[in-house]
């Protein structure tokens, strides 16, 4: 009966097509999300991973190093560096301005800390005042010249995977020259990343583990992730209903075969595999489509998308279940035909 | 062998919340090799006798024997053995699968039992060949004639050689040249091991038929009127008999009464001295829809459709039957 089902769908080549084109896009538009939201819980791993910190000194209060508007004085850092157990100590400051229309992360570093050694795409990490490095979806290249507090640098580096706060580029500068042009020269610093486990820390400050940091800068971004997660499901339901009308649709039109085959022998059990073998095959190259779609979406979109390799394996797995269920509104109504509808005129 | 016996089929379902009965008490017997011609209006029940024999409809009471096997007591998957293997049905209306070629319909009932694809197609272009469509294999029903596709129905039906053929209607929908392509067809099927059943209301088909099974009440014009003396409770007729007169009450009263699904009996109408009923079933050969039973002593007249029409003149009995409610 593999036959039958087989002639159908490309009886019904235009329709199916339209259905499989349609489930593609929705299917892509899952992988997309997917992506984004993995990006999101990633770029925030990869900044907090670039200090190699095992706890963080931060000012009193609830807000961790990259999301605190207090700060706190440069000399600390030489301060918790003398403490027992610290194997090494580097100051960090972040904060934001706005750089050709985009907000961007102005990040900080310690001379001769971890992030100093941050592996460059191109150029160099700054030697002296008014350089900087940039992120490259920033789109500027060795040479160029931006403005970040009103004060001119120059590019002297481009690195990638620093984006936070929804893929926000990131411009880093020495502490020094955050403190030149977001602080007025104040010798502030907006927390400590630590290497080893300090056994006190000093009076009027707090400590923070990576995991409460990288907990602290997803706040902000939980309710949008919600979003995201909930607008994911509909456009599963999206396109499980394109699927379970598209094969509804044909079942209602095929009634008087189902009749027909009843009538001169054909098994339920016949009938049923072949109507899941007609959904699964739209389910299945839906999501193959949907896959090689993404592939063209994901670079189109303003944020970097991350889609893991499993959300492509779900993907599939779905779209099988996808497939059955919606296979399974058509299916029911084929094996419950009467096969005396056979009989009678057009 | 392909004896086809049918004994005392009653065939009943709802419609409107009454039960109606379109094959009532028939018996049939048909030989090995025979055609037979089921012949009647349509509504006479010829379609729902095939689809009785077919096993796709129960019958409510009475037996069907195909070959030695009781059709009537199969079920599960023994009654979709019995339809791949024992019975061929031919559609009034074709109904091949337009996705597939002529081959490909005609080789479904082997597809259907399992049959590999190739020895199935490979089948299915001999029986096209004996049908004279060797050339038509590739086609898809679309692009065929009536007549064609027609032939292609038959083979089909054929795909498994089973002892039955049954076909509804083979002509209704094909043009003079047609038919008689589908009638020669039909007539050269008939043969020893084979049983051919034919549900028509065309004459055409007659000097076809080995036997001709009538199944609606034939209009008698020449049937002798008569009184009718009853007591209390006496039966008429019985809702489903042929009507053959038309009944004038001239004394007592008249109960018309119909079955309901649930197998109550529902008045109708009660008709009283002076009063006419059962007018339609032998003026236009219907069966009596309704039973007439006498209430109280009662004495009716009952006269033929030819003496009713003169006794009312044209215009009246055509306004009454554009009244009418259907009773009687």
């Amino acid at each position: 009966m593999w036959l039958v089902s087989v002639r159908d769908l490309l009886w019904r080549k235009r329709r199916f097509l339209i259905a499989v084109v349609s489930a593609s896009l929705v299917f892509s538009l899952t992988l997309v999300l997917d992506g984004l939201t993995a990006h999101i819980g990633n770029e925030v791993a990869r900044v907090v991973d670039r200090y190699d910190a095992d706890t963080w000194i931060v000012a009193p209060g609830e807000s961790g190093p990259f999301t605190a508007s207090t700060l706190l004085p440069a000399s600390l850092a030489a301060d918790v560096a003398t403490l027992p157990g610290v194997e090494h100590a580097e100051a960090m400051i972040a904060g934001r301005d706005t750089i050709d229309g985009k907000w961007v992360n102005v990040l900080g570093y310690d001379d001769g800390g971890n992030v100093e050694k941050t592996p460059l795409t191109s150029g160099r990490m700054p030697v002296g005042p008014g350089e900087v490095v940039v992120e490259d979806i920033l789109g500027h290249r060795l040479g160029d010249t931006i403005a970040v507090g009103g004060e001119l640098f120059v590019v002297v580096g481009v690195a990638h995977g620093l984006a936070f706060n929804f893929g926000a580029p990131t411009v880093l500068m020495p502490v020094a020259e955050v403190q030149r042009v977001l602080l007025g020269g104040q010798p502030l610093i907006g927390a400590v990343a630590v290497t080893g486990t300090p056994t006190t820390i000093p009076p009027g400050v707090r400590s923070m583990t990576s995991a409460a940091v990288e907990a602290d800068m997803h706040l902000g971004m939980d309710q949008s992730l919600q979003i995201v997660t909930i607008l994911d499901g509909l456009l599963w339901v999206i396109a499980a209903a394109i699927i379970a009308s598209m094969v509804y649709l044909s079942t209602l039109e095929r009634i008087r075969d189902f009749a027909v085959m009843k009538a001169i022998g054909v098994s339920n059990r016949s009938l049923r595999l072949g109507l899941a073998a007609s959904s699964l095959l739209l389910a299945v190259m839906a999501a193959i489509g949907g896959t090689i779609l993404a592939f063209f979406l994901g670079p189109r979109f303003p944020m970097e998308i991350e889609t893991p390799t499993s959300s492509y394996a779900t993907l599939l797995a779905v779209a099988v279940v996808v497939g059955l269920v919606a296979g399974f509104i058509g299916l029911r109504k084929a094996v419950r035909v009467d096969p005396a509808l056979a009989f009678g005129g057009s | 062998m392909a004896d086809v016996s049918i004994r005392d089929l009653v065939v009943e379902y709802t419609s409107g919340g009454y039960v109606v009965r379109p094959i009532d008490g028939l018996d049939v017997q048909a030989g090995d090799g025979e055609l037979v011609l089921l012949l009647g209006a349509s509504g006479c029940g010829k379609t729902t006798l095939l689809s009785a024999l077919a096993g796709i409809l129960q019958p409510a009471a009475g037996t069907i024997t195909v070959d030695g096997t009781s059709v009537t007591e199969l079920s599960g998957t023994a009654l979709t053995e019995y339809r791949r293997h024992q019975v061929g049905i031919v559609f009034q209306a074709f109904n091949l699968i337009p996705s597939l070629t002529a081959a490909e319909n005609v080789a479904l009932p082997l597809l259907a039992t399992g049959a590999g694809r190739r020895a199935s197609l490979e089948r299915a272009r001999l029986l096209l060949d004996q049908v004279d469509l060797a050339d038509r294999v590739d086609h898809r029903p679309g692009d065929l004639s009536g007549g064609q596709q027609q032939r292609v129905a038959i083979a089909r039906a054929l795909a498994l050689e089973p002892p039955l053929l049954l076909a509804d209607e083979p002509t209704a929908h094909l043009d003079y040249i047609q038919v008689d392509g589908v009638i020669r067809l039909l007539r050269g099927l008939a043969r020893e091991g084979r049983t051919i059943i034919v549900a028509t209301h065309d004459d055409r088909l007659l000097p076809l038929a080995d036997q001709v099974v009538e199944l609606s009440p034939r209009q008698r014009e020449s049937v002798e009127g008569r009184t009718v003396t009853m007591v209390d409770g006496d039966l008429l007729f019985r809702e489903g008999d042929d009507g053959d007169l038309v009944y004038v009450v001239e004394h007592g009263h008249i109960e018309l009464t119909r079955e309901r699904a649930d197998a109550a009996p529902e008045i109708v109408a009660r008709i009283t001295a002076g009063q006419y009923f059962g007018e339609l079933a032998p003026m236009f050969g219907l069966r009596r829809s309704a039973t007439a039973r006498a209430v109280g002593p009662t004495t009716v007249r009952g006269c033929s459709p030819g003496e009713f029409r003169a006794s009312m003149g044209r215009d009246a009995v055509n306004q009454l039957i554009a009244d009418h409610s259907p009773v009687g």
